[in-house]
């Protein structure tokens, strides 16, 4: 019995420690004797492989150091060496550069919270950083000289400035592309790219009946991420045919999802029907890349900036790969494609100690020097006029002209700031639609209701309700 | 007066005892009381994490009882996850436990094996599982076909089998550790009882039913009781795995209160809110007390076994 009694006493310990490593880490107890206790998954994932730091220490001595905070992987190299040469040459500051992956977002906001947040950092979404009061205004720096450099109409409210107040700059932009096989298409007899989105669809479909015993598939998406996924396909396609973005009709003042509708019926088709790649539901952009780098997929939609780079070095393909304007719904163009990103990127945080240096940063990493080569080497649409005025433009754009970006593609004026909606985002309902669980009609209106009901509760305090009267999709006319 | 004599004289004489506990007390403190705390002020607040925290009253809790559909969709799979867990894991555990647990080199070699994956970083594994249930190359799949036991890949992370491949996942993962708390209980079995009872004509199906199991009861009950609570906080590998997809059909109670407190990726589809939050956490663990103390009734009669 006393046996017993020590056994119970040493699992009764047992248990104790793993709820402390449980409750610690977020980690599973069964793994409690294991001694990982903190790490959370992003970070033991991506943090060893993508969290490098670069440059000598030694280089800091006598200097202020700015630290600056980026996500940007595909420029690394690049970037690596033109701050190296900053920091050689710069007799008064040291730019620490850190390059971080998928847990940037939580580990900004932990960084902030505990006062230990980057001078100049890359945001993570600008109306979000906003909210959270992470920027420094940048009007005492920026005088009409150096706005001219960014050209007409680059500051915009909501894109990088908000009651007046700058608080980020034009750097590059990104949009949504068609990117597909060329050898595929040329196998099955397809012509070209298709310009609706019901001829996408019986693409796919031909690229799978035809090439499916091979393991070649018509069609995929990273619906891993609803988020990621549907902000990259439906969202762009829904408002370059003249429906709404992300669900909020300017003109009316609401949220409006009806314009998802005969899109969603069409992706249904290829993801209902098998025509699409198999595991599409639980896949991510990166395993996705990858078969479509081994030849297996026919066509995807992604964004224009990443994608040269990562067939470059990332997954290195002989995949003769092209890219393509986004299928509408009838073909015609109705409604603008918002950027995927520009006209924001970096900001300098509002509690540096050293906001004259970090503004000296901000500089550096927007000349003409950085960002003209930058454009040319193709890592990047640069937005700055005069950094890419009489400097080469990229081999990619030259080769795949549809890379670049065009007048399709244009900011939308900002969403309505800090709607909580309670329930699941209109992301995953998408994709519950797309895969044939959730009645289209059905998880329509019951979008509507609860958006609306979230914005009608920010309304009620205080904030003041977005309608443009003049506003369409083509022609977006701001005038209240 | 005597009270507080006595309680001085006692402080005196466990002070080793008292030195021992505190750096535990403390770390238990400041990790985990502390920040349950934290958390809970902000139930009856909306509070994004940043902004202004606006006092709703009992709205947090309203919400969580008749409008939110996704969170008892998580208290569903979380049921799934920990009852197809334990049913996986508690009876192999043992009779692994069985299998290894006489002294010897071949046992020695043999235990630390199954216990390597307790090990592991469940994040790790994870990902290592992820390509191994891969569905358009998976080697699951590809060995099924090559058997010729399935004529199409089965979608393994997909809606309908996503819930089926993490638990053979946890399970995997968990074995070893109870493993290890079944050979402790079997080693205090007495040698002296096994040997009376082949005297007595037992043969080795009665040994482990009379004999075995019966004196293993009191430790059972921990370690059904620790693998409970455990499988109802699990939420690790699930994030790396599936990130509680496809469309939540692996979304468990945890992964979703850790949504609600940091969002995963910046366009997370849970946004981040701090107030609901803390009641969806306080709700979780009422749910889990409750399943706990339904748990310790039901196994009361455990403990009277060997008395």
């Amino acid at each position: 019995m006393k046996k017993t009694r020590q056994i119970l006493s040493i699992m009764m310990a047992a248990l104790l420690t793993a709820g402390l490593a449980g409750c610690s880490g977020g980690n599973s107890g069964d793994q409690a004797g294991g001694g990982n206790g903190g790490n959370s998954a992003q970070e033991t994932a991506s943090q060893a492989a993508d969290k490098q730091e670069t440059g000598a220490p030694a280089q800091a001595e006598g200097k202020t150091t700015i630290s600056y905070w980026t996500t940007n992987r595909h420029d690394q190299e690049y970037m690596t060496k033109k701050i190296a040469e900053f920091n050689e040459s710069n007799d008064s500051i040291y730019i620490d550069f850190q390059v971080y992956a998928d847990n940037y977002s939580q580990m900004l906001d932990l960084a902030f919270s505990t006062g230990t947040a980057p001078d100049v950092f890359q945001l993570t979404d600008f109306a979000t950083n906003y909210s959270k009061g992470y920027m420094m205004s940048l009007n005492s720096f920026l005088d009409d000289e150096y706005k001219k450099r960014f050209g007409e109409g680059a500051f915009v409210e909501g894109i990088n400035s908000y009651e007046g107040e700058i608080y980020s700059l034009p750097y590059t932009a990104s949009a949504c592309r068609l990117f597909y096989n060329q050898d595929i298409f040329d196998r099955v007899g397809i012509a070209g790219p298709p310009k609706t989105v019901e001829e996408m669809a019986a693409d796919a479909k031909l690229i799978t009946e035809q090439l499916g015993g091979e393991g070649i598939y018509g069609f995929a998406g990273n619906y891993k991420s609803a988020r990621s996924a549907v902000s990259r396909s439906i969202d762009p396609i829904v408002q370059l045919s003249g429906g709404t973005r992300a669900g909020f009709d300017y003109k009316e003042g609401r949220f409006d999802f009806s314009s998802y509708k005969p899109v969603l019926e069409q992706f249904k088709e290829i993801f209902a029907t098998g025509a699409s790649f198999p595991g599409s539901e639980s896949l991510d952009i990166d395993p996705l890349r990858t078969q479509f780098a081994a030849g297996n997929i026919g066509m995807y939609i992604s964004i224009s900036h990443a994608e040269p780079g990562v067939y470059l070095s990332q997954f290195p393909t002989d995949v003769n790969w092209n890219c393509a304007q986004l299928p509408t719904l009838t073909g015609e163009v109705e409604g603008k494609q918002s950027l995927w990103f520009g006209g924001s990127n970096l900001g300098i945080n509002i509690n540096t100690t050293h906001p004259d240096e970090a503004w000296e940063v901000m500089e550096f990493l927007h000349s003409d020097d950085v960002m003209g080569e930058y454009y040319t080497l193709g890592l990047g649409t640069v937005m700055i006029p005069s950094a890419i005025e009489g400097v080469e433009p990229p081999e990619t754009i030259a080769k795949m002209p549809d890379l670049a970006m065009n007048e399709r593609d244009q900011n939308w004026p900002p969403l309505p700031l800090n709607v909580v909606v309670e329930g699941k985002d209109y992301t995953t309902v998408a994709v519950e639609c797309i895969f044939g669980m959730t009645d289209i009609d059905g998880a329509i209106e019951d979008l509507n209701t609860r958006y609306n009901a979230a914005y009608d509760k920010v309304v009620e305090g205080g904030q003041e309700r977005i309608v443009y009267p003049n506003f369409d999709p083509l022609n977006q006319d701001v005038s209240k | 007066m005597k009270n507080s004599k006595e309680l001085k004289k006692h402080l005196m004489r466990e002070r080793v005892s008292y030195l021992m506990l505190l750096p535990n007390l403390v770390m238990f403190g400041v990790f985990t009381v502390y920040p349950i705390l934290w958390a809970l002020r902000y139930m009856l607040f909306d509070y994004k994490g940043y902004g202004e925290a606006v006092f709703v009253g009992a709205d947090n809790f309203v919400r969580v009882f008749t409008r939110d559909p996704v969170f008892w969709a998580a208290v569903k799979n979380t049921f799934v996850y920990a009852g197809g867990k334990l049913i996986l894991t508690i009876p192999i555990a043992f009779l692994l436990a069985v299998l290894v647990s006489k002294s010897g080199r071949a046992n020695a070699v043999a235990q630390s094996i199954i216990f390597t994956p307790t090990i592991m970083s469940s994040a790790v594994m994870a990902l290592i599982f992820y390509l191994i249930f891969n569905t358009y190359n998976g080697s699951v799949n590809r060995i099924l076909m090559s058997l010729g036991l399935i004529k199409q890949n089965i979608n393994w992370l997909g809606i309908q089998y996503a819930m089926v491949t993490v638990i053979i996942i946890a399970a995997w993962g968990g074995i070893g550790n109870y493993m290890v708390y079944f050979i402790a209980g079997l080693t205090g079995i007495s040698e002296d009882l096994y040997e009376s009872a082949r005297i007595d004509g037992a043969n080795n199906t009665q040994i482990m039913f009379r004999i075995t199991l019966p004196l293993l009861a009191p430790i059972l009950k921990m370690i059904l009781m620790l693998a409970l609570v455990i499988s109802f906080m699990d939420m690790q590998s699930i994030m790396v795995l599936t990130e509680g997809g496809p469309m939540n059909r692996t979304n468990v109670m945890f992964l979703y209160i850790y949504q609600l407190f940091f969002p995963v990726t910046a366009g997370s589809a849970v946004p981040q809110e701090f107030g609901y939050g803390a009641a969806v956490s306080l709700v979780a663990a009422a749910i889990i007390g409750g399943v706990t103390l339904v748990y310790l009734f039901l196994a009361r009669k455990l403990d009277k076994i060997t008395e």
